[in-house]
């Protein structure tokens, strides 16, 4: 099953293409990266897709259902670009981040209740960071900071996962553990991942296909064989050189 | 019983204040953490207008003040989603503008110049008992509202993309904390006045802020500094013939000042 599924889709910014006709599918349980190079398109793409933006033609259909019918916001977790910068002053707990998690699911005007506060600790254990419930968003680094925000994707026990660039002001030891964690989603609890970023190296270790983005719709297929240098250089241009670290 | 309670005028300001004591820095809290701490204000000169309508038609204020400050509200609102103008200079725009026109009508009806002080600074003596039905009913209206949709109002405070992505209505959500907004601004006016409402609706939030707590704990300290102030702001107020909102904002500054100590200002 289809869980994302965008056809002929155009989104122009001040009469400024910015995508070009996408069609491209997402299946379900998959771990699809969204690569590209800067102004390549992928926060935009990643933005029509949760309705964010409207597209300028093309249809987009979430779970089976076009995005103009589709109410079933909880299904999809999104973890925004630079999460772990966002509003770092504000008085607020882990556990208040990751509550904001599970309204899509509570609906409005209505209170917690035990069921909402146990996805919430659940959320909090499997992104391990129970111990860190009760501080402030303030007092914690960038790596928890982030696992703080995945916490508060997966508190709405979502089927989908959308994450772009949530690496960005990461240190490299929590960058790593974090992938790994992302790859456990995948694998353990069958979440289906869309994830942009533009580390091409990461992506191409972990990624069961890879979207390449560069206005249009560039590449579509397995990591693998991306790295045919035809395909590279169809990505990012000519003279282009990519060293690969095995993981 | 105290001497200050003999007079049913300060039984009537102490019941007005502790109301708007309790709302003015919940609503606070939110505008605060949405950077929109001037809001008040600017309100509070859109509500001067009001007044100023409302004295020359011989209507009681508050309700024209309640009216000219929804409308300034919506306004705001509607022109920072609509169109470019930067959120500051909207405030900016609605703060002189509004009060070039109070400042002319002002001067066309001559002869409440005295009554004016009154508005601008707060008057404990001038809380009629109508007013307190209003400023009660409208309480418990704003309260309620707030419980209702707390955790979506908090939500969008936070982080306003991902709740749009949760499916919440947020340009809605926005405009109600706005409505809200105004009409706590409109009801504050006797109490504080048109030039101190900042003092109740920030002030308590950030000496809260301060203590590094969950939002819920921050917005429980804000209620409780901003009824402290209100309570001893009132006392002064009787005792040193001061005006109410003056002594009701330096008390809160001197809360604000001795929350530094608990936590010092980094350097």
């Amino acid at each position: 099953m289809n869980l994302i599924e965008l056809k002929d889709v155009n989104f122009s910014y001040n009469g400024e293409p910015v995508l070009v006709n996408i069609s491209v599918a997402i299946e379900k349980g998959e771990y699809a990266g969204i690569l590209g190079p800067n102004g390549g398109g992928k926060t935009t793409f990643v933005k029509v897709i949760l309705g964010l933006l409207r597209p300028t033609s093309g249809h987009i259909t979430l779970f089976g259902q076009d995005t103009n019918i589709f109410r079933d916001w909880s299904k999809i977790g999104y973890v925004p670009q630079r999460a772990t910068q966002i509003n770092i002053h504000f008085p607020i707990t882990v556990e208040e981040v990751v509550g904001q998690g599970r309204i899509a699911r509570r609906g409005m005007l209505r209170k917690f209740s035990q069921t909402d506060v146990g996805a919430i600790n659940k959320a909090l254990h499997i992104s391990g960071i129970e111990h860190l419930k009760h501080r402030l968003i303030a007092d914690l680094s960038g790596g928890e900071r982030q696992r703080v925000f995945i916490a508060r994707a997966l508190a709405s026990e979502p089927e989908l996962l959308i994450l772009d660039e949530p690496a960005v002001g990461v240190d490299l030891p929590s960058q790593e553990n974090f992938y790994q964690f992302l790859e456990d989603l995948n694998i353990r609890l069958g979440l289906t991942i869309l994830f942009v970023s533009h580390d091409i190296d990461v992506l191409a270790n972990q990624a069961s296909c890879l979207i390449c983005l560069n206005r249009g719709l560039v590449y579509h297929g397995t990591p693998r064989e991306i790295f045919k240098e035809e395909q590279l250089e169809k990505v990012y241009g000519k003279n282009v050189k990519f060293i690969l670290h095995g993981h | 019983m105290l001497e200050i309670f003999q007079y049913s005028f300060m039984i009537r300001a102490f019941a007005a204040g502790l109301i708007i004591a309790v709302i003015a820095p919940i609503i606070g809290v939110f505008l605060i953490v949405r950077r929109y701490s001037l809001f008040a204000d600017t309100l509070a000169h859109v509500s001067l207008l009001g007044i100023a309508v409302g004295v020359l038609t011989y209507t009681n204020p508050i309700l024209t003040a309640l009216a000219t400050s929804l409308i300034g509200a919506v306004g705001m609102e509607r022109l920072r989603a609509r169109t470019k103008i930067y959120g500051e200079s909207i405030l900016a725009l609605f703060l002189s503008g509004s009060l070039a026109i109070a400042t002319v009508i002002i001067s066309l009806a001559k002869g409440f110049n005295a009554s004016l002080l009154s508005f601008l600074f707060g008057s404990i003596t001038t809380v009629l008992t109508s007013d307190l039905y209003l400023i009660g009913g409208l309480g418990v209206v704003i309260l309620s509202t707030m419980y209702l949709v707390y955790k979506e109002l908090f939500f969008i405070a936070f982080d306003e993309e991902a709740a749009k992505v949760a499916g919440l209505p947020v340009e809605k959500l926005s405009l109600l904390l706005m409505i809200l907004s105004a009409l706590t601004v409109a009801l504050s006016i006797r109490i504080v006045g048109v030039l101190l409402i900042g003092a109740l609706m920030v002030i308590p939030g950030i000496t809260a802020i301060q203590f590094k707590r969950s939002f819920k704990q921050t917005i429980l300290l804000a209620v409780i500094f901003s009824l402290l102030s209100v309570i001893v702001g009132l006392f002064l107020s009787y005792y040193f013939g001061l005006a109410s909102g003056g002594s009701i904002a330096v008390v809160a500054i001197i809360f604000f000042l001795s929350s530094l100590l608990y936590h010092p200002v980094r350097s």
